[in-house]
C-alpha cells in the first residue's frame, strides 16, 4: 500500500520504511510478500516501536528528516487504500456476521476519523517532501516532544509487563504469558497495540484465555481512542 | 528488559541498562540521576531499589523467576527529536540500520498482521 507512494516520491528524497509488528513475523509475510515491496520492509518481533515512539496501534508513521531529526512524531498514518479497505471491511463484516448494533456503532464511531485522514496524510508527506523543512507540516522540536506520547508509570509498566509476556509465550509458556498481557492492557486501556497482539497470538491449545470482546473493550475505553484523531 | 535475577554487579547492570553507577549516581552521558546508599554495594545493586530510584517499572514473573525492567516513567516518550538508533531486520533476516539513510527523508510506517 505504501509501494506506491515511495515509488511517487523516492526521486524526490523519500524513502519509506515500513516496520512489521507482530511478534510472529510469519503472520506478516503473506501481506508482504503480496506487496513486494522495493523500501525497507522491517520487522520488529519485539514491538520495541511501540514503546520508542508511543505506537497505541498500527498504521502509525514518524518523519525524520536528512539529519536524522524527528518532525512529526507518531501519529495514526492511514495510506489511501488503507482507509478505501477498512471501509470495505467494515461493510463485509456487517453483511457476513450481521453485527449487533452496539459493536456496529462502536466500529462506526471508532473509524470516523480514517477515511479523511488518509488523502490528508499522504498529501501532506508530498508537502514535506516538496518543501522540506518550510513545509508547514514540519513541527519545531517542542512541540514534536509535546505531541509525543506522555509516559506516566502506568505505561511505563505496561510496557514491562508486556515484553514479559512476549518473553513467556515466545519460550512456549502461551498461558502463563496471559496475565502479563491482561495485565498491560489494564495499565495502559488506551495502547491498543497490547490487547490486538496478544489476541492474535491466541490458538487452540490455549482454549479461550480472553474473556474481553475487542470491539466492546474498545466501546468501553472509548472509540476515539483507537485512532486517535490526526492533527495535521 | 528482561532479566533473570533482580541482585547484579554495577558493571552488569551498566551493561544492562546503559546506567553507570557512578558516586554521584546512576550517570548516562551528562545526566546523572542520585541513587541512595544501597548503590555502593558495587558487587551486589539491588535492581528493585534501582529501578524505584530511577522511576523505572520492575514487572516480575514469580513462577519464572523473571523481571522486566521498563522505561523511565515522566515526561513524554521523546526527550528529543533525536532518532533513536533503530537496528532490525528484513524478512530475510538482514540487519537495517535506519541511521543508513541520513541525507534523505525517511518515513517510517508500522503495520502488523494483527
Amino acid at each position: 500500500v505504501w509501494q506506491a507512494l515511495h515509488t511517487e516520491l523516492e526521486a524526490a528524497g523519500l524513502t519509506i520504511v515500513t516496520v512489521d509488528l507482530d511478534t510472529d513475523i510469519e503472520a506478516a509475510r503473506p501481506f508482504h510478500d503480496a506487496a513486494n515491496p522495493t523500501h525497507p520492509a522491517l520487522v520488529d518481533p519485539a514491538l520495541s516501536l511501540v514503546d520508542m515512539f508511543g505506537m497505541t496501534n498500527v498504521p502509525f508513521g514518524v518523519w525524520i528528516d536528512e539529519t536524522g531529526t524527528i518532525v512529526r512524531p507518531a501519529e495514526v498514518a492511514f495510506a489511501p487504500r488503507d482507509a478505501e479497505r477498512v471501509a470495505a471491511a467494515q461493510a463485509q463484516a456487517a453483511r457476513i456476521t450481521g453485527l449487533d448494533p452496539e459493536r456496529q456503532a462502536v466500529i462506526t464511531e471508532m473509524l470516523k476519523h480514517t477515511t479523511g485522514d488518509a488523502s490528508r496524510y499522504a498529501d501532506a508527506v508530498r508537502d514535506w517532501v516538496r518543501d522540506g523543512a518550510r513545509s508547514q507540516y514540519v513541527l519545531p522540536a517542542d512541540e514534536v516532544i509535546r505531541r509525543s506520547r506522555p509516559r506516566p508509570m502506568a505505561a511505563a509498566a505496561a510496557a514491562a509487563e508486556f515484553e514479559l509476556g512476549q518473553h513467556l509465550h515466545r519460550a512456549g509458556h502461551k498461558l502463563d504469558a496471559v496475565p502479563h498481557f491482561q495485565e498491560a492492557h489494564r495499565l495502559d486501556p488506551e495502547n491498543w497495540s497490547y490487547p490486538r497482539q496478544a489476541f492474535a497470538l491466541v490458538d487452540e491449545s490455549m482454549g479461550k484465555p480472553y474473556e474481553l470482546d475487542l470491539l466492546l473493550e474498545v466501546g468501553r475505553v472509548g472509540p476515539a481512542t483507537f485512532y486517535p484523531e490526526l492533527t495535521i | 528488559m528482561l532479566l533473570e535475577r533482580v541482585t547484579m554487579s554495577a558493571d552488569e547492570l551498566h551493561a544492562a541498562t546503559g546506567w553507570e553507577i557512578k558516586p554521584e549516581g546512576a550517570c548516562k552521558g551528562p545526566e546523572c540521576v542520585p541513587l541512595g546508599d544501597f548503590a555502593s554495594a558495587r558487587n551486589a545493586v539491588d535492581v528493585r531499589a534501582f529501578a524505584a530510584a530511577m522511576g523505572m517499572p520492575l514487572a516480575a514473573d514469580g513462577k519464572h523467576q523473571l523481571w522486566a525492567l521498563g522505561p523511565r516513567a515522566g515526561g513524554h516518550v521523546l526527550h528529543s527529536t533525536e532518532l533513536p538508533e533503530i537496528v532490525l531486520d528484513d524478512f530475510d533476516g538482514n540487519a537495517f540500520d535506519v541511521a543508513t539513510l541520513r541525507g534523505r527523508k525517511v518515513l517510517l510506517i508500522s503495520w502488523a498482521s494483527w
